[in-house]
């Protein structure tokens, strides 16, 4: 029957052709065999040419997944805050963190997501590339670790609980509450084996990315333990890890005094909450009270112009932050646009871990050395150790060294510190919560949590 | 414009020589048409000749002339709607003329009219089982679009307007939705051609200029529109251009006038109040209110004081008909200018505009007697201008929602000097706006969108014997649209806006081409005395191809450059193509038993090229019954039923995913690294088309003489394999749902017509005509999906589709009523457990989140100071008690209604009076929906930023922060805050408002002038009508209208866009319209 369809279907537009033709137009027009330009069939992925493709395009969304993301966390920390129009920011704002259904960590998940498939796909693709021998340029798989590597520390950072199995229509169960440290093995693996990569061929760039890069996860790792399975502060909330230190200091002498390895998103690639968009258009949230003076003359929403936006004060001069200002400048006026980058490692970063660590074990000196590093590299005087104390002095550093790259959050939790936005009955203020796994998730996913509404369930 | 010329040249050669092509061979019939019983004269009546092609229209004084009229005997048949048809003989002398007149009767019902369309060809009403409506433009109307023509006349077609905004068309919508995911539009033919008719700023189907319409033919639904396969399950509209007939040239030319004035009571005012002595001086010498104290409550009517005029339109027509007995022509050419009713020119260049020009050429020759060919060739150009950002639906940013939004407490100049109230000098924020940028500015952004389109089609139909017709068609529409919208350099003139300051431009350009190939051949013929056959057999086929072009930046480097070019940022360019073929081939006969009953079968066997070429194709059967027992000749009009039709018909149709739909694919991502690929589709190799089965039953029924027609139909419709958009654990990697065919639809409807001529006495006629249509759609399956949030990256908007719930239906929190035995709270929910309730000296307010109704003295406690509802810690520890009357377990998705009306319909009479005047009304109403009225969201609430500046919320927040009142004060205050203002913090509660209405939606008053008057200017016929439009409105709707939707002309289809009815989100109130139009025919 279903041949005979066919069959009749072609003979009936033979014979529209054939009508069309003698009337002078061209039979081509009804043929029901259509390409499609505008996007590329699976299938065409299995060519090893597609290899630099594939891998460009895990770090375009890679970079959009954090200008969606970015915008909650750092709203539920006190470096932005809420000023606009909706309210869900509001909520995160006042430490709601928790509560899948906000419509803001609810967007933000699917980005994230999508790049933990891609991450796996690509590393598969090129993987199976390079055994063939195909791949025509292996640090295009050292790209792709190193992506691979901040994807899956950046989940572990900011989820309580998050779904790593599933693929496509084949859904899976969650990592489990107690089981996301292991996203930080996963992720420390993917940067030693970018590491190696790019040792074997020689290539600096990326052996510093990832050096610097399993550095953080190896602190993150160690401040997950610290903090996450009590959700309180820590007795001691400072970072001493061996791993961590080495890497660090194996990256400082490869980065300069102000390296930093940024992701940024191009206009082509920003994300559903895009942050910066956010804050520099729409003027939903703007940077926090702590941090700047707000333009009273548009109704708060953004900072004063220049110097006098700028709240926050260097402990030592006793002046407005500069290396702040040059943050805000950087992200959070209207000049920086709707792209703002995100820095996933630094040089300075690599000091702050090292300062840390020097803290943790007394070595004040050590501290004091690496502190003023970290001030050289932005021309700042000298701390002299003392004053302020050298923990406020790490908590401050940390603050304005690591402004809005995901940071923050962790640090009010384990100091003990509270936003000056968060309600005394919100979950921020009362539990060291992330993000949970979104309703959007819960929603299609009969192994995910459930029932997927209910908020007293969530950050146990 | 090249179309154009030619088409309107190419009619005006003939019409100056058509005439010279009478032979002595023929002869020439004149008369008149006139009513029976009043004698009155009518106008528009089809006079012919029966198996000729020779054909004329009455004038205004009923006469008519056919010149070229075989010198024989022949069969002249007239036909005018509201009148029974009438056929006599006579014989034409060769060389002279013969006088035939014609007396027709009044007559509500239309049995014998004749439609083509889902029939294959030209049948009589009767014989059809399903319904073929048939809709003309009133003539004492003035009607300035299609979408106009199509509103408000018929039981079951809906025109839904966007908002007030010049320009903008209206979705159609014909039984409601057959869809959640494709496009519930019906397909809409011109003369046979398939068109297009989306949209952008302007809608497609609003370029057809309506003069040119001889009437529209509507067919419901999947039982009708069998014939038209895949894409018709939303039912078919086909319109009828107006053809040239024989005779002299005709010459009509018409200029008309309007104002247009949005209604100055559907807007608020905006209201404030100072929190300090020093802020009411300020605000008092700004404002200029004497006297102004703290917490004093004041208004300023930003948006009818500021912000809006007096509109105007003209509208210029000519039009030219005639023709001899082989060839007849008709053209047409029409201009409109319209400078909308938003004002505030002195603030900035943007307004609202609207220009369209419209011509058509018709051609009609018959070389021999067997063969007739046509030509058809239109061109449109349409331009519109709207201000601010946004160029399709309603926008925040714009200029209406931004005056709105201002509080005018914030009002202020000092960035400038102060003026008056609502100038400053230079910069300044001089109407209070809260957020985004201030009126000024966004009255410095310019949106535009220009058209051109040309559209034309030829045809030959064929007729080697009386039985055997053929007719081929081919057509083309091809639209070219240009948008842009433009900020110049340094716009922020207040220096509020902190959005693309440098200025931004964008552009976009879109090319659709749709053509058409259509055969079919008719085979009609006696197969006995009794029985008669009408066979028909064809083909269609469809090519829609569109190209997009765009590009957008930011940051122009300077002044007076207007390219995208030149930005510096933000730059982004864009392309797509989509092509897609779908046709089929269909036969249908239909068997008559002696002229009363009529059995019809039928289908049609669908191909496209969503499924690929080696990929089956779907066939959709039809059956239909019509039997008219009236005829019968043994009738005796029982209960006095003089005229009396029953049919039925059962079909189905269907609707076609997108053209790439079913591809797993990667798309482009650019970025910091360059060029790479996405995972994007997942893809579905299964996919086929959603597939609508109708079945449809009814009647009609004459009468008094069949002077009280009535109609009334009931139907059903299932729609299974339903293209659901299923949403997957986005942890598989794939963040855009797949479409599925895994979902079910039922809906039933009723739809019922009363045209009655109530009254017909020589210088009073009173006509008039009732429709209503029930619609209920329900959502039976989503195949094991979830439950799809139809805007789902928006949690203010509430429209949820769950299985076993009407289709639109809204899910919002819902404050706890008082408890059983003193209020209508049940003690529990269907679940069993207890639903959430107060008692005597409580209060629906869960106090700092503790979970229970507040007591008073807890509340008194609490107001002992003032409170500031714009603060986040007041908002916290005022929440209110929510309760879960449904027993879904969810307090924040309880089913409060669906978006859809239950019931729609109009009525109105036509009453003729002295011979030369007339006066129509029309009303329309629409009953049983729930309006999301968000804009009032924003005013009417504690929102820090934009709106809270409805005085009913002002007097609140005002009470609860001074510190003069009481706590008692506060906390009567507290409590109309949570019963009725608290909106935006629990998305939905207190937004959402029935919408129920009535509108006076038209109205006109016509004179004819008589002879001698319309001699005095040397025309043949001149008529002066006035008339008003969207005149009045009763509704207990708060909003600004209740009749206006979210989506702009999206025909598109989509889940968001289907499902943005009935949202009342920053959008226009509809403007009334005032016309006065001079009509010459010569």
């Amino acid at each position: 029957m279903t041949r005979m369809h066919i069959r009749l279907a072609k003979v009936a537009r033979a014979g529209v052709c054939l009508t069309v033709i003698l009337g002078g137009a061209a039979c081509s027009v009804f043929d029901t065999e259509i390409k499609n330009p505008n996007a590329v069939e699976e299938g065409a992925l299995g060519d090893a040419a597609a290899a630099s493709i594939l891998a460009n395009g895990l770090n375009s969304s890679v970079a959009r997944a954090f200008s969606s993301v970015y915008g909650p966390y750092s709203v539920t920390s006190d470096e932005l805050t809420w000023v606009g129009s909706r309210e869900n920011w509001g909520l995160l704002d006042a430490g709601e963190v928790s509560d899948p259904v906000n419509e803001y960590t609810d967007a933000a998940y699917p980005f994230m997501s999508e790049v933990r498939w891609l991450s796996g796909y690509t590393v598969g693709k090129l993987e199976s590339f390079d055994k063939a021998g195909t791949l025509r340029n292996r640090i295009d798989m050292g790209r792709t670790y190193v992506m691979a590597g901040i994807v899956f520390m950046t989940i572990a950072d900011m989820y309580d609980d998050f779904i790593i199995g599933s693929d496509r229509t084949n859904p899976a169960a969650p990592v489990g509450e107690a089981n996301m440290v292991s996203l930080y093995d996963s992720a420390a693996a993917y940067f030693g084996k970018a590491l190696a990569l790019a040792q074997s061929l020689g290539n600096n760039e990326v052996r510093t990315q990832a050096l610097g890069l399993r550095a953080r996860v190896r602190f993150s790792k160690a401040l997950w333990r610290s903090l996450k399975p009590a959700r309180a502060t820590p007795a001691n909330p400072l970072i001493n890890d061996a791993d961590a230190s080495a890497d660090a200091t194996a990256a400082l002498a490869l980065m300069a005094a102000t390296y930093r390895f940024r992701l940024t998103p191009t206009n082509a690639n920003t994300g559903t909450n895009n942050f910066a968009s956010e804050m520099n258009s729409r003027q939903e949230i703007r940077a926090g009270g702590e941090y700047v003076n707000p333009d009273p003359s548009r109704n708060n929403l953004t900072p004063l112009a220049g110097i006098a936006g700028i709240k926050l004060r260097d402990p030592v001069t006793n002046q407005p932050d500069p290396v702040l200002a040059k943050a805000i400048d950087e992200c959070c006026r209207v000049a920086s646009g709707l792209q703002v980058g995100v820095t996933v490692t630094s040089a300075k970063e690599m000091q702050l871990i090292l300062a840390e660590a020097a803290l943790a074990a007394n070595n004040l000196t050590e501290m004091q050395t690496r502190i003023n590093a970290a001030r050289a590299a932005e021309g700042l005087p000298a701390w002299d150790g003392a004053s302020p104390p050298p923990r406020d002095m790490l908590i401050h550093s940390r603050r304005v060294n690591l402004f809005l790259q995901g940071r923050r959050l962790h640090d009010l939790y384990r100091f003990g510190l509270k936003a000056d936005r968060w309600l005394p009955t919100s979950i921020a203020a009362r539990k060291a919560c992330f993000f949970p796994i979104a309703f959007i998730e819960r929603q299609s996913n009969t192994l995910a949590p459930q029932p997927p509404i209910e908020k007293a369930a969530y950050c146990t | 414009m090249q179309a154009f010329s030619l088409s309107a040249a190419l009619a005006v050669a003939i019409a100056l020589v058509a005439p010279n092509a009478h032979t002595q061979s023929t002869g020439v019939v004149e008369g008149t048409v006139t009513e029976s019983g009043s004698g009155r004269p009518l106008a528009g009546a089809q006079v012919f000749i029966a198996g000729t092609s020779i054909g004329a229209m009455s004038a205004a004084n009923g006469s008519y002339r056919m010149s070229g009229a075989p010198a024989r005997q022949v069969e002249v048949r007239t036909r005018l709607l509201g009148y029974g048809p009438l056929a006599k003989p006579v014989t034409v002398p060769a060389g002279g003329s013969v006088r035939l007149n014609f007396e027709l009767q009044i007559s509500a019902l239309q049995l014998e009219q004749v439609v083509v369309t889902g029939s294959g060809q030209a049948t009589e009403v009767k014989r059809l089982g399903n319904t073929v409506s048939v809709v003309q433009a009133p003539k004492d109307l003035i009607i300035n679009d299609v979408s106009s023509l199509l509103g408000a006349r018929e039981p079951g077609l809906s025109a839904i307007t966007p908002a007030g905004l010049t320009g903008e068309g209206a979705r159609l919508r014909i039984r409601g939705n057959a869809s959640i995911t494709q496009s519930n539009e019906p397909v809409v033919f011109v003369d046979g051609v398939r068109i297009n008719s989306g949209g952008g700023m302007t809608s497609r189907l609003d370029d057809i200029d309506p003069a040119t319409v001889e009437r529209v033919e509507v067919l419901k639904g999947a039982a009708a529109a069998t014939l038209y396969g895949t894409e018709a399950s939303n039912g078919v509209i086909q319109i009828f251009t107006r053809k040239g007939s024989t005779g002299s040239p005709r010459w009509v030319f018409s200029a008309q006038q309007e104002a247009i004035a949005f209604p100055a009571d559907r807007v608020d005012p905006n209201a404030g109040y100072a929190r300090t002595q020093a802020q009411a001086d300020s605000l008092a010498t700004f404002w200029n209110i004497p006297g102004l104290k703290p917490f004093q409550v004041f208004e300023v009517p930003i948006w009818n004081n500021y912000l809006t005029e007096t509109g105007t339109a003209s509208t210029l027509t000519a039009q030219v008909d005639g023709g001899g007995p082989s060839i007849t022509y008709f053209a047409s050419g029409r201009y409109q200018y319209e400078d909308g009713p938003i004002g505030g020119a002195s603030y900035g260049p943007a307004g609202d505009k609207l220009r369209r020009l419209q011509t058509l050429a018709n051609l009609s020759l018959v070389p021999f007697n067997s063969l007739r060919l046509s030509v058809r060739s239109g061109y449109y150009n349409t331009f519109n201008a709207i201000p601010g950002g946004g160029i399709i639906g309603n926008s925040i940013y714009g200029t209406y929602a931004l005056a709105g939004y201002a509080r005018p407490e914030l009002a202020n100049c000092n960035k400038s000097t102060y003026v008056a109230p609502a100038q400053c000098s230079g910069p300044g924020n001089p109407f209070g706006n809260g957020a985004f940028m201030s009126i000024r500015e966004s009255l410095q952004q310019i949106t535009e969108e220009q058209v051109h389109r040309t559209t034309g089609a030829m045809s030959a139909t064929y007729t080697p014997t009386s039985e055997i017709n053929v007719d081929v068609t081919a057509g083309w529409d091809v639209t070219n649209r240009n948008n842009f919208s433009f900020s110049r350099f340094r716009y922020d003139i207040d220096e509020y806006t902190q959005n693309n300051i440098e200025g931004s431009r964008s552009t976009g350009a879109q090319n659709t081409r749709v053509l058409t190939f259509d055969a079919k051949t008719s085979w009609n013929r006696p197969i006995t005395s009794s029985i008669s056959s009408a066979l028909v057999a064809g083909i269609q086929v469809f090519n829609d191809r569109s190209q997009a072009t765009s590009g957008s930046s930011t940051n122009l480097p300077g002044p007076g450059i207007e390219v995208v070019g030149a930005g510096g940022q933000n730059i982004s360019v864009g392309e797509s193509f989509l092509t897609s073929i779908n046709g089929g081939y269909f036969a249908q006969e239909q068997l008559g038993w002696k002229d009363w009953a009529f059995l019809t079968v039928g289908g049609r066997y669908d191909f496209a090229s969503a499924f690929g070429e080696d990929a089956p194709g779907v066939f959709y059967p039809k059956a239909s019954l019509s039997v008219v027992p009236s005829d019968w000749s043994t009738w005796r009009s029982p209960l006095g039923v003089n005229t009396l039709r029953l049919r039925a018909a059962w079909g189905k149709s269907g609707r076609q995913p997108g053209a790439f739909d079913k591809f797993t694919t990667f798309a482009p991502l650019r970025g910091e690294a360059g060029a790479g690929l996405v995972q994007s589709q997942l893809g579905n190799q299964g996919l086929k088309p959603e597939i609508a089965t109708e079945v449809e039953g009814g009647f009609e029924a004459g009468f008094v003489q069949d002077r009280v027609g009535v109609n009334a139909t009931v139907w059903h419709r299932t729609v299974n394999d339903l293209l659901v958009a299923r949403l997957y654990p986005v942890s598989g990697g794939f963040r855009q749902s797949q479409l599925s065919n895994i979902g079910k639809i039922d809906a039933t409807g009723y739809e019922l017509g009363v045209h009655a001529f109530a009254l017909n006495r020589r210088d009073l006629q009173v006509e008039l005509n009732v429709n209503a249509s029930y619609v209920e759609q329900t959502l039976k399956s989503l195949g094991g999906a979830p439950p799809i949030k139809t805007n789902s990256g928006y949690i203010r908007h509430r429209v949820f589709l769950k299985v076993g719930d009407p289709l639109g239906s809204i899910y919002v929190p819902r404050l706890a009523a008082a408890c059983p035995g003193r209020g209508a709270t049940p003690a529990n929910n269907r679940l069993g457990k207890p639903i959430a309730c107060y008692e005597p000296g409580q209060n629906p307010i869960n106090l700092n989140n503790n979970g229970r109704a507040a007591t008073n003295a807890e509340l008194l406690a609490y107001f002992a100071l003032p409170r500031d509802l714009k603060t986040t810690a007041v908002q916290n520890a005022l929440r209110p008690l929510l309760a879960d009357y449904d027993g879904s377990g969810i307090l924040t998705e309880q089913r409060i209604g669906d978006i859809f009306p239950d019931w729609t319909g109009n009525f109105g009479s036509t009453v003729t009076f002295k011979r030369n005047w007339r006066v129509l009304a029309n009303f329309e109403w629409r009953t049983g929906f729930t309006v999301h009225n968000l804009t009032d969201a924003f005013r009417g609430s504690q929102h820090a930023t934009i709106g809270s500046n409805l005085k009913d919320y002002s007097e609140i927040e005002a009470t609860l922060n001074n510190p003069a009142s009481t706590p008692q004060q506060r906390l009567d205050a507290a409590n109309k805050y949570i019963r009725e203002h608290r909106r935006l913090l629990e998305p939905g509660l207190s937004e959402m408002e029935k919408g129920d209405f009535l509108r006076f939606r038209e109205l006109g008053l016509t004179y004819t002038a008589p002879q001698s008057i319309a001699e005095r200017f040397g025309a043949r016929s001149m008529s002066l009508t006035f008339a008003g439009r969207n005149l009045l409105l009763w509704t207990k709707y708060s909003g600004s209208d209740p009749e206006i939707s979210y989506s702009g002309r999206q025909p598109g289809g989509g889940v968001q866009a289907n499902f943005n009815d009935a949202s009342d989100s920053f959008g226009m109130p509809i403007p009334r319209r005032f016309s006065l139009l001079v009509n010459l025919a010569y």
